[in-house]
This record gives structure tokens, C-alpha cells and sequence, in this order.
């Protein structure tokens, strides 16, 4: 009686947001061996580091959660760009399985079809209403709201997976 | 189990070996898979279903489909639901079902009084009638009277409803021959097709006639198409799936009663199309005389279908009453089912001997019409006359098969916006160009009707809907279709007794949902109303379920014919959505409950909670702790004590909604001196700076404190209410205005939590805590801001208040929000630290008279309303709003200034947003109560308020009126504590 899918809330990851002039931000991103994402709303990634293009001038880098200072360091010193750490002002959601698409369609208008969206896409969207990130992966996606609407979406994304995933999520 | 006296034995697509029990108006019968509830009681020769809306007349099964104007059902247990077409409720073991619009059945209904009364209930009566001493008082009474369906009284608790989200290429509405002819055709271009159709298998109009394809059934053909795109992976089907909805950019909606996950009831699709082909047929209408809405009085196609699809004799011997060509296929199949044709009646003076060579043996009466049908509770007979006049005859059926012509289902078309215009060869509104958005209607619905030249039609259109896109479409070579009579038409649009017999237009029904007979008509157009959309609102035709399905027409047509002007001159209606009646439960999906609204949790949500905090919404969709009583405590207590422990001792409260930003860039100075009214290019580094925001007209968009971290480096903060607001409003200067400034805006709300110490010993308080930042006030004043431990935790520490005390802002990342405030409660012990909510803050605030957004701040003040001249920069040369307000200053024209107010009873505490009006006389007010609290510190009631010319009225007296009352009240200045500001400053 429900969708086959696991619903998990993901520990809290580094996450800074950047805004900038994409050349200055390349040179600093090389240091962490990240080169830019080629085309909007895509990524790219580097060992334990992913790089989210997310609008004009405006990316998200993602590392383990121990990466601030690693990161802040590589970037410093910010002179002709913003780096500002927004770690916990996000909470991630990981949804896998065989209907991760259903609960994705569910949630979002986002079209998620190879040829619309690309396997490694990372866009801004709605997500229940909310503004959400979502990030594609090749088992499911991720969606990432704003801190304080967790609890909400939580509670929306177990009612639409048919009650499933009440257990599933719980920090794992 | 037979399924019914009246079902041949051979036949029809119902699976016999499955019989279903299913009962209706309290009485139990049998029928098959595959059956609707409507064969399965016409098998059991079930005539009477249902009572007509208005004069509650008896009623029976017109239809075969989405078309029904007449049968509604509300269905009981599991599936409780209210207004279903009878035809389209798929039968269903065990399925309940009862007749609307009648009690206590549609055999023995109270309200049929109403018909001996008709005379005086014409169309608008009630507009008429019920106006003394108000509609309002009738209003209950009349929607009982005049209600469908109630609304469903159990929740579902086993399945659920989901609304979601689709994409494709190409939508195509239908899966008869023309839609799966444009599925087959875009779909093999390899764009992504999402086909939806409303029955519950595939074939349209197929299913219910005789038909063959390529020398075999033509169904043999749909299940071999069906199959071809199940096996492709770019195709979805949908099945008893109604696209209801055809929005802006190419939006549609479309409602799946049936979807495969189990757990799901019933769900809703937001589908965006790149194109949409419709191919969802044409409905036949009926035709108009008088009480031809008799149960035994049916659309031809109708009759047809339950013969051929269902196996079902809907009558023993059928009239056929037409005016075009398509109803002698229709009665060739009716007999073959076992129908004796009694005659088929053609209003039109010559019948093609094609038509007529499909009825060997049967009379045909050319040029006659049908003018009245007998029986009161089932068709018992017809009188039949010449159309040119003359003598009738009564010629006796027990079926009445009506067939006005054809309209195409345009309905989503022109939802789209697009136009119609009327086509003479058919006597029918079809698609016009050109189309408002990318849609095209193929086959039937574009008023094409020949087998062959729908399923060709079909695939061009496919092809081209495909290759607008940009795919590359192969041609698709629809199968061979035997020719097919062409469809020959003379319009009729009432058939009137000889002579005209009294009263018989008010029996003659245009729209059978909604009692609009002709009278009705004549009736609107002598009284004004003949424009076709002022007619439908008189009349109601074409309203509701209905949306003009089988009525329109002939509404139109008789506008038409009564005022002696062309169908195109009279214009049709709006086609409304829903096409269909839609559950609100598929609209709503999984927004029920706790997620009805958004909202929004700080870090310390559930810590609030385990202390007894009341939660609710203090704007933007937080919910916050109202307040924190003990037990036994009132509301009013629990504020005082609240209030007191801020004034005489220390208190804490979440403050992690404010809006937070932070601002980088060489141009930040210059953004901060644009947005704000004051100075800030003169801020020191690690100093706040409290501003005013204006919008473009000069009144007070935002206020909030910001600070100085760095060269090029700020945070600002906005209030709670606003955050989305302020930086909407930054990122329009920056996106549109000042696009070449170097100044990056970053929202970090939801990364900052904190606790605000405030009251006299919050010093003594943070210094316990263990923090490494000099607290005295001569290294860490007021508005200074210093990052540093506290509590073991690193934080960022801002001395700003809104309480009017010393006060210090703890900032920690959400990550340690919940370790601060408990190391907080353990060591507050020695201070008698109070946890404090909302409803104290509003207090504290109010004492000091600073302004709160939605109070004060109500979209129509400005900052020298509320006494804050001095915030407005005169060295600046531009600020947003600065020449909006100036020049609105300078006409000097008196404004509501804010003021305090002491209510003469000390003890009277008034509500807020009561008037002011000049003597308390009932007169336009001169201002309002913005805010009102019990005072901890004046104990005493204290109010704020907006008023006229207020600050001049100082030491007079307002008047606040409140329901039954007047209160007096002393104008004071809207500050009752700390004038000064010495103890926020301390």
C-alpha cells in the first residue's frame, strides 16, 4: 500500500554558497581540484567535494561535513566574490528506489527526463509548495530545503510515499 | 445471475464470467465486469433514476457517457462521493449507490409537488421571489431543495488521494480511433506522448458501434494499436482519465479515477504538454419538444452503445426520432440487438436512400418531427406529425431515441481560449484559427465524423504535433475503414406541438440538468436577457456538471431562431472546467491535515514544546511559542509573569525567525545607503545600525538592525514577517536597477539560531554562561556586535533590543541552537530566568512603543507618521522612497500619526484594531488601535494607536468604539517605559 522507496533526512554537510564572477571562482575551485559545472543547473564533483551551478553567477559547494574551515581556507581570501557558509540552513533529503520518480513528481513540476533534465542536474525548484533544491542521483534525488521547513516536509513526504517512510526518517 | 432481464446473451464487451452484486436506491441487483451502473440497471430494465433538478420530474438514463444530463448518483461506504454521472460509475461489487435530488426515492419524491407548481417557478424565480427580508434567509432552504449530491461524511482512511505532476511532448486527449491514430503518429517520432482517456479501456466511440477495420472488428485494430503503445517506453496511458482543465501554458489537468498504485484512490495530474492534440469526440444532442425529458427518452448513440458495448436492450420497441443521418447506423445496430424499430421519425423532408437502405422493412416518416412523448414515469408512446404541419399520430414505444445532430467536444479547446465558429454543414460550433496556444482538436472534436477520415485525420495531426517539436515523424498509414454514411444534417431546434398546445414549451427542456426548458428562453429574451451569457446566468443553462455538453446547442439555437438571427450572431457561452465533476480530494492530494498550511520550526521548536509552550503562527509561517504557562496559570498571567521577569529579571525567547542576510561586495555600502532612509557608509565595524527600508512611495516597507562584520562585509536583519519581502526588494535594485554594482546578498536565516537574554541581569546571566567576549558596557556597547565563545559554543553576540532592557542576542549556528538554550536553562537557575513567548514580546514592546510590522506598520505608514523624522537622511542625495515621501510631505496635508492611548478605566483593555472616530460618533474613522496590552510596568491597560493629526492632540482625549460602546481615552506619547532609552543602553 504505498510506493516502494526509502525516505532518509541526511546529516548535515558543508555547504557554501557562492556568488561571483565565474572565472575568479574557477581559479579558487581548481585549488580543491573541482572544475566548473558546464552547463546551468548541473554539477560536478571532485573526490569527497560537489559543486552545484544553481543561477546567474550562483553556485553551491558541498563537501563532508567536517569540510568548512578546508574549504573557507581554500577560498580565502574572498576579494571579488562571496563565500558564505549556509551548512545549517539547509536539511537534505535522499529519496531511492524503484519509485523515487513518483514521490519526485509528486513533490516538484520539475521535469526530470534525461532529455529535460540531465543526470547530474541540480536545480532550484518547488517542492510541496516550498522553494527546494533538488539534486538528481542515479538511484534517486535529493532535495534540500530550507532548515526550518524539514519538520514540514518530513511530514509531507511520508504522507505522499503512503506511510513508509515514517521509519526511514529518522537520521541515519 | 443473469445480469438482467433485458441482456442478450451473446455480445458486448462485459465478462460474463464475472457477475457483480452491487445495490441502488436501496434495492439489490446483479451485473457484470465491464458494466457502468447505468447498463447494468437498464438490463434490469431499470427506467426511473433519477428526479430532475428544479421541478424534481421524473428522470431517466439519457446518455452513455460523460455526457449524462439527467442521472447522478451518490455513492456510499469506501467510495462515498456525490454527483457521478450514472453512466459513469464503473460497476463495482458491492457498489451503493442512491438517485440525487429526490427523497426518499426518485419513485415516491416529496418534492414533486414542485411539478404542479411549475407554472410558477420559470427560470430566475427566486431572484424574484426570495428578496424580503433577505435571499439569505431562504438560502438554506432552497439549497436543500435545489442540491445535489451532500458532501461525503466519512474520511477515507484506507486510500489516499495524490495530486502530481506530468511532462510530455504531446498530450493527447481521447483514445478513440483519432487520438490513438495521433498517439501511434507522434509517439513513433520518439517524442514523449502522454494519451489519457476517460473510459476504462481504449476504442472511444468504437466500443459502442458495429464497426470494421482493415476487413475485421475494429476493436480487433484498437487492442493492436493499444498494444503497440504499451511497448513503448516513450508513451504513457492513461485510463479512466478525464483531462478536465486546459490552463495558460499549455497546463492541463486531468483526473485519474482509477490509478494503479493501490493505496491510491483517486489522483490529479498537473500535466504540461508541449503540445496537445484533442481527439475527444462529439456528443450527441437531443432534440426538443414537448416532455422529452421522459425516462425511455434517449440519445441514439446512447441506446446504440448499451446494445452493442453492454449487451443491453434498453427498450423493447424504440421510435427513432432524428434529424440527421447518423441515427439509421445507430438503429441498424439497435436492431440487431433484438430492438424492434417502431419508425424511424426524420424532420427533414428527403432521406439519402443510403440511410434508409440500413433499415430494410422499417418505416421511415421523412419530414415529420416528434411533438410530444407520453408516459409520466417511463415512455409509453409518441405523437408524430408532419414538420410542415398537419394531424399527428401516436405511435407507441417503449424507447425514444432523439438524435439532434452532433457537437464536437470542444470544450478544452476553447477552455484554451481558442475560438470556434459555427459550421452550416454540420450545424455545429467546430475549432477556429488561430489556436491560442499549441493545440489542435483531430477527428470528431474538429468535426470530422467518416471513420476513414477521423483515424486519417488523427494521424496527421499526430505527426505534425510531433514535428512541430522538432522530431522527425514517420507517416503512419491508418488501417482501411469501410465507407460510412456522410453525415447529412438540417438543423431542428424545436418541434412544437400543432397549434402550439398550451403550455407546452414550458415541457419542451433544452437543458434536461438544469430544467431550462423553452419557455424559459422566450421568457429571458422578453425580459431582457438575450445575449447568450446573459440567458445562461437567467436561465442557468449550460451551468454546472452539464458545461453546455448537451444543451448548449439547442439553447443557442433557439436564442437563434426566436430573434431570427444566426447561430454565429448569437456566439456561444464560456466552456468552463471541469469537464467533469472532479473529487476536491484529487485537487487537494496530500495537502490535508497537519501540512494544510506551510510552517516553520526553529531548532528549538520541540524544546519549546516539552515546556508547555502554546505554539502558533507569528507570521511567515513560523510557529512560534505563544507563551508558557504554568499550571493552573491564565493566558493573562502566564503574560504578566512573562512580562515582569523581562522587566525585573531576566527572560529569554527564540528570536531565530528574524530575517538574516548576509552582504558582501565592494558596493555594499552603496546597496545599504539606497535601501534604507539613514546613513550607513559611516558604520564602524563591529557596529549595528538600526534603519528604515521605504518602498518606492515612500511608506515603510521594513525596519531592522545591520551590522558591520568587515570592509565590504554586512548582516542585515529583517523582521520576521518580511524576510521574503526585503530580499525580493534587494535582489530587484540589484537584478534590474543596479546590475553593474559588486554586491552579493546571501540569505542565511535558517543558518543562525539563537537565545536573546534581555532584562536587567541578562549581563550577570551571559557572564555565568562562560563566554570570552568583555562584556562591560564601555567594550561592548549598545548595537555592537562580537564573535567569541559562549557557553562553549562559538557565537556571535549582538546588543540589540526589542524590549526596551538590556539585552543580548546569542547568534550559534542551528547546528548548537539546542546545547545553548539548555545550557542556558541549567545555568539560570541563581536569575529566575523565564523563557518568554510571543505574546510578552508584544507587550514589552508595546510599553516602549516601538513599532511592530502589522501594527504600526500597516502598508500605509510612513516614518514621519510614526515620529521618526529623524531616521530620514538629509546628507544623502537618493534613498528608495525619498522623493515619494518628500513630495508628500510637502503638500501637508494631516496623516494618522502615532500616539498612545490610556483608556479612562485603567482596567479596560479595548481590542485591537478598534476605529477612532471623532467623539466616538458612528462616523469615518479618524484612526485605529494598533496594538493593546496589560502593562507590567504602568499596570495599567496601555494602548498604541494611529490617529489623525495625533501628535498636536496630545493631552485630549480620543474615542474608541467598540461594539455597543464608546471608550474614552487620553492621547498621550506612544512611549510608557524608559523614555530615555537608559536601560537598553546600560
Amino acid at each position: 500500500m504505498s510506493y516502494d522507496t526509502t525516505i532518509a533526512r541526511l546529516p548535515q554537510p558543508a555547504l557554501l554558497d557562492l556568488k561571483g564572477p565565474p572565472r575568479v571562482l574557477a581559479g579558487k575551485l581548481a585549488a580543491l581540484g573541482l572544475a566548473m559545472p558546464a552547463a546551468p543547473n548541473s554539477a560536478s564533483a571532485a573526490e569527497d567535494l560537489e559543486l552545484y551551478w544553481i543561477g546567474p553567477e550562483h553556485w553551491l559547494l558541498r563537501g563532508p561535513a567536517d569540510a568548512e574551515p578546508r574549504l573557507l581556507r581554500a577560498l580565502a581570501p574572498e576579494e571579488t566574490f562571496s563565500a558564505v557558509i549556509v551548512s545549517d540552513a539547509y536539511t537534505l533529503f535522499a529519496v531511492t528506489g524503484a519509485d523515487a520518480g513518483e514521490i519526485a513528481a509528486i513533490a516538484s513540476p520539475l521535469d526530470r527526463h534525461p532529455g529535460a533534465f540531465p543526470p547530474n542536474g541540480v536545480s532550484f525548484t518547488e517542492a510541496f509548495g516550498l522553494k527546494a533544491l533538488l539534486i538528481d542521483r542515479e538511484d534517486g534525488f535529493e532535495l534540500a530545503v530550507e532548515r526550518s521547513f524539514a519538520d514540514m516536509t518530513a511530514d509531507y513526504l511520508d504522507r505522499v510515499a503512503g506511510g513508509a517512510g515514517i521509519s526511514a526518517l529518522k537520521e541515519p | 445471475m443473469t445480469g438482467g432481464r433485458l441482456r442478450n446473451a451473446g455480445g458486448g464487451r462485459i465478462d460474463r464470467t464475472r457477475p457483480l452484486r452491487f445495490r441502488f436506491n436501496g434495492r439489490d441487483y446483479d451485473g457484470f465486469e465491464g458494466d457502468t451502473l447505468a447498463s447494468a440497471l437498464l438490463a434490469h430494465g431499470v427506467r426511473l433514476t433519477a428526479r430532475s433538478f428544479k421541478y424534481h420530474r421524473p428522470r431517466g438514463i439519457v446518455g452513455a457517457g460523460v455526457e449524462e444530463p439527467s442521472s447522478f448518483v451518490e455513492l456510499s461506504g469506501q467510495a462515498e462521493s456525490g454527483n457521478q454521472p450514472i453512466t459513469t460509475v464503473r460497476l463495482r461489487d458491492g457498489l451503493e449507490a442512491r438517485a440525487v435530488n429526490c427523497w426518499p426515492s426518485p419513485g415516491f419524491d416529496l418534492l414533486a409537488v414542485n411539478q404542479a407548481v411549475a407554472r410558477l417557478l420559470p427560470a430566475g424565480f427566486y431572484y424574484k421571489t426570495f428578496m424580503w427580508p433577505s435571499w439569505h434567509a431562504f438560502e438554506p432552504a432552497i439549497r436543500r431543495a435545489a442540491g445535489l449530491a451532500a458532501a461525503p461524511r466519512q474520511e477515507r482512511r484506507e486510500e489516499r488521494y495524490e495530486t502530481r505532476h506530468g511532462h510530455c511532448d504531446v498530450l493527447v486527449v481521447g483514445a478513440g480511433p483519432a487520438g490513438l491514430m495521433a498517439a501511434l503518429a507522434a509517439a513513433r517520432s520518439g517524442a514523449r506522448v502522454l494519451l489519457a482517456d476517460d473510459g476504462p479501456e481504449p476504442g472511444g466511440a468504437l466500443l459502442g458501434c458495429s464497426a470494421r477495420l482493415d476487413g475485421r472488428p475494429a476493436l480487433d485494430w484498437v487492442a493492436e494499436a493499444t498494444a503497440a503503445l504499451d511497448g513503448m517506453a516513450n508513451v504513457t496511458r492513461l485510463s479512466e482519465a478525464t483531462v478536465w482543465a486546459y490552463r495558460e501554458a499549455n497546463l492541463l489537468l486531468v483526473a485519474e479515477r482509477a490509478p494503479a498504485p493501490a493505496h491510491l484512490v483517486e489522483r490529479s495530474w498537473r500535466v504540461r504538454a508541449g503540445r496537445v492534440v484533442v481527439a475527444s469526440g462529439a456528443i450527441e444532442r437531443p432534440l426538443v419538444f414537448a416532455d422529452n425529458d421522459r425516462p425511455g427518452v434517449m440519445l441514439t448513440s446512447a441506446a446504440r452503445s448499451y446494445a452493442t458495448r453492454y449487451a443491453v436492450r434498453p427498450g423493447g420497441r424504440a421510435l427513432v426520432f432524428a434529424n440527421n443521418s447518423s441515427a439509421y447506423g445507430a438503429a441498424a445496430d439497435l436492431q440487431a440487438a433484438g430492438v424492434e424499430i417502431a419508425a424511424v421519425v426524420d424532420s427533414r423532408p428527403q432521406v439519402p436512400d443510403a440511410a434508409a437502405a440500413l433499415l430494410p422493412g422499417v418505416e421511415i416518416l421523412a419530414g415529420h418531427v416528434v411533438s410530444r412523448a407520453h408516459g409520466a414515469r417511463a415512455v409509453s408512446g409518441a405523437t408524430v406529425r408532419p414538420a410542415a404541419g398537419g394531424a399527428g399520430r401516436r405511435i407507441a414505444c417503449d424507447l425514444l431515441c432523439v438524435s439532434g445532430g452532433w457537437n464536437p467536444a470542444v470544450h478544452l479547446y476553447s477552455q484554451s481560449r481558442s475560438p470556434l465558429r459555427y459550421d452550416e454543414g454540420i450545424a455545429a460550433f467546430v475549432p477556429a484559427e488561430p489556436a491560442a496556444q499549441p493545440v489542435v482538436c483531430a477527428g470528431a472534436a474538429a468535426g470530422r465524423f467518416g471513420l476513414a477520415e477521423v483515424l486519417a485525420d488523427g494521424a496527421e495531426r499526430g505527426r505534425r504535433a510531433a514535428e512541430a517539436l522538432g522530431f522527425a515523424a514517420p507517416a503512419v498509414d491508418p488501417p482501411a475503414a469501410e465507407a460510412s454514411l456522410p453525415l447529412a444534417i438540417e438543423p431542428l431546434w424545436h418541434a412544437a406541438p400543432e397549434g402550439g398546445a398550451e403550455g407546452a414549451d414550458r415541457k419542451a427542456f433544452l437543458d434536461l440538468q438544469h430544467d431550462v426548458t423553452v419557455a424559459d428562453i422566450r421568457l429571458a429574451l422578453r425580459e431582457g436577457f438575450g445575449a447568450v451569457e446573459h440567458a445562461k446566468r437567467y436561465t442557468t443553462a449550460g451551468m454546472g456538471i452539464d458545461q453546455g455538453k448537451t444543451g448548449n446547442i439547442n439553447v443557442i439555437g433557439t436564442l437563434a431562431a426566436e430573434q431570427g438571427l444566426r447561430l454565429e450572431e448569437v456566439g456561444t457561452t464560456t466552456f468552463r472546467s471541469p469537464f467533469v465533476p472532479v473529487a476536491f480530494g484529487a485537487l487537494a492530494g496530500a495537502r490535508q491535515e497537519s501540512v494544510v498550511l506551510p510552517y516553520r520550526h526553529t531548532p528549538i521548536t520541540a524544546w519549546n514544546k516539552a515546556r508547555g509552550a502554546v505554539m502558533y503562527e507569528a507570521g511567515a509561517r513560523w510557529r512560534r511559542p505563544g507563551y508558557f504557562p504554568l499550571p493552573g496559570e491564565s493566558f493573562q498571567e502566564a503574560v504578566n509573569r512573562e512580562s515582569r521577569a523581562v522587566r525585573f529579571g531576566a527572560g529569554v525567547y527564540d528570536g531565530s525567525p528574524l530575517g538574516k542576510f548576509e552582504i558582501k561586495g565592494p558596493d555594499a555600502p552603496r546597496l545599504l545607503d539606497l535601501l534604507y532612509s539613514n546613513l550607513f557608509a559611516t558604520l564602524k565595524t563591529g557596529m549595528g545600525r538600526y534603519g528604515l527600508m521605504l518602498t518606492e512611495d515612500g511608506l515603510i516597507l521594513d525596519d531592522g538592525v545591520t551590522f558591520k562584520l568587515g570592509e565590504e562585509h554586512y548582516l542585515m536583519s529583517s523582521s520576521t514577517a518580511h524576510a521574503d519581502e526585503v530580499y525580493r526588494h534587494m535582489e530587484r535594485v540589484l537584478q534590474v536597477e543596479r546590475p553593474d554594482w559588486r554586491v552579493w546578498v546571501t540569505p542565511v536565516t535558517a543558518q543562525w539560531s539563537n537565545a536573546t537574554l534581555c532584562g536587567p541581569r541578562a549581563r550577570e546571566l551571559l557572564a555565568a554562561l562562560g563566554t570570552d567576549i568583555d562584556l562591560a558596557p564601555e567594550a561592548f556597547p549598545f548595537m555592537g556586535l562580537r564573535d567569541g565563545q559562549v557557553a562553549g559554543l562559538p557565537a556571535r553576540v549582538c546588543r540589540v533590543s526589542f524590549t526596551g532592557e538590556l539585552s543580548f542576542e546569542i547568534n550559534v549556528r542551528s547546528r548548537d541552537a539546542a546545547a545553548l538554550w539548555e545550557r542556558i536553562m541549567a545555568a539560570a537557575e541563581p536569575f529566575g530566568l523565564t523563557p518568554i513567548g510571543s505574546e510578552a514580546n508584544h507587550v514589552l514592546r508595546v510599553e516602549k512603543g516601538f513599532l511592530s510590522l502589522g501594527h504600526e506598520v500597516d502598508g500605509t505608514a510612513d516614518p514621519v507618521d510614526l515620529g521618526m523624522a529623524w531616521i530620514l537622511s538629509k546628507k544623502k542625495p537618493d534613498y528608495i522612497g525619498k522623493r515619494a515621501l518628500e513630495i508628500r510631505r510637502a503638500r501637508g496635508a494631516p496623516r494618522r500619526e502615532l500616539v498612545g492611548l490610556l483608556t479612562e478605566d485603567p482596567q479596560r483593555l479595548v481590542v485591537e484594531g478598534a476605529p477612532l472616530t471623532p467623539g466616538g460618533a458612528r462616523a469615518a474613522s479618524e484612526g485605529f488601535v494598533s496594538a493593546s496590552v496589560w502593562s507590567v510596568v504602568r499596570e495599567r491597560s496601555v494602548a498604541l494607536g494611529l490617529l489623525m493629526d495625533g501628535r498636536a492632540r496630545i493631552g485630549q482625549r480620543a474615542h474608541i468604539r467598540i461594539k455597543g460602546e464608546v471608550v474614552p481615552a487620553e492621547i498621550v506619547a506612544p512611549c510608557f517605559h524608559d523614555p530615555e532609552g537608559a536601560l537598553l543602553r546600560s
